[in-house]
């Protein structure tokens, strides 16, 4: 049986690992340009293209549930006395900023 | 109970994630076994299968060593008790490490292994598409990161 839960947390981890990755494939790429590597920044992009559509994906799947069972599930742990924040979103995913 | 409900998340602090390093020769063999693994994992058909291989790299990984990051900067508009109120309700630490390259290794392979523990429940319904853009996406980090240590993977994991 699948807990809301589970997939809302199972599929952020592949989020949280994808945004790490497209940190360091862009750097690698900002780095081909600096060396004038373009067969490596081409490498690098066509990775980080493939991240991106990763990114998406891993939120799309993590939302694998009705909006009903995201109010009466998912949303109230992301609220006090769950959490400490009284606005507590994705904006505060420090992979995702400092991206 | 969940397969991964001892597990917690250990992402290293952003700006200590690499994009060029040279390994020791037995490190380097040790990740580029246990990346191609990965890589023959994420090409099963059969997501019992895909299970099994993780599992078994994750035993023969290990525990990096890691310590907690001390977030008393983030260098972003983010404060640290944000960051750790998000980490917690991620059951994610960001971590600091003497084995950093081992460190990125086993978050990824504890994503991989939590997707095929999702995809190995009945009647789940995740999208196809999504779920072969997620794999794609692993398959594209692995490679990004045999570029980043210089790994030599098993060439019949190519894909």
């Amino acid at each position: 049986m699948l807990d809301t839960q589970e997939i809302w947390k199972g599929f952020h981890w592949s989020f949280f690992v994808n945004v790490q990755a497209l940190i360091i494939c862009l750097r690698r790429f900002e780095s081909s340009l600096v060396l004038g590597d373009i067969a490596m920044a081409k490498t690098e992009l066509e990775t980080a293209t493939d991240l991106m559509l990763a990114s998406g994906a891993s939120m799309q799947l993590a939302g694998s549930f009705s909006k009903q069972e995201y109010e009466s599930h998912i949303r109230p742990k992301m609220s006090p006395p769950y959490v400490k924040s009284d606005n507590f979103s994705g904006l505060m995913s420090w992979e995702h900023l400092h991206l | 109970m969940t397969h991964y409900d001892e597990f917690e998340l250990n992402l290293l602090v952003p700006w200590d994630l690499p994009i060029d390093e040279q390994l020791s020769e037995a490190n380097t063999v040790k990740l580029s076994q246990a990346l191609s693994q990965i890589l023959k994992a994420l090409k099963q058909v059969d997501v019992s299968s895909a299970l099994i291989i993780v599992e078994d790299e994750l035993y023969k990984l290990g525990s990096p060593d890691v310590f907690p990051a001390k977030i008393s900067s983030s260098k972003t508009a983010l404060k640290s008790w944000e960051i750790e109120d998000f980490d917690s309700h991620f059951d994610v630490n960001h971590v600091e490490s003497q084995q950093p390259a081992f460190c990125i290794v086993k978050s990824l392979m504890l994503a991989v292994y939590r997707m095929f523990v999702l995809l190995d429940k009945q009647n789940n319904n995740f999208d196809s598409t999504q779920v072969e853009r997620q794999k794609q996406g692993y398959i594209s980090y692995i490679r990004l990161l045999s570029r980043v240590y210089h790994l030599q993977l098993n060439p019949k994991s190519k894909i």
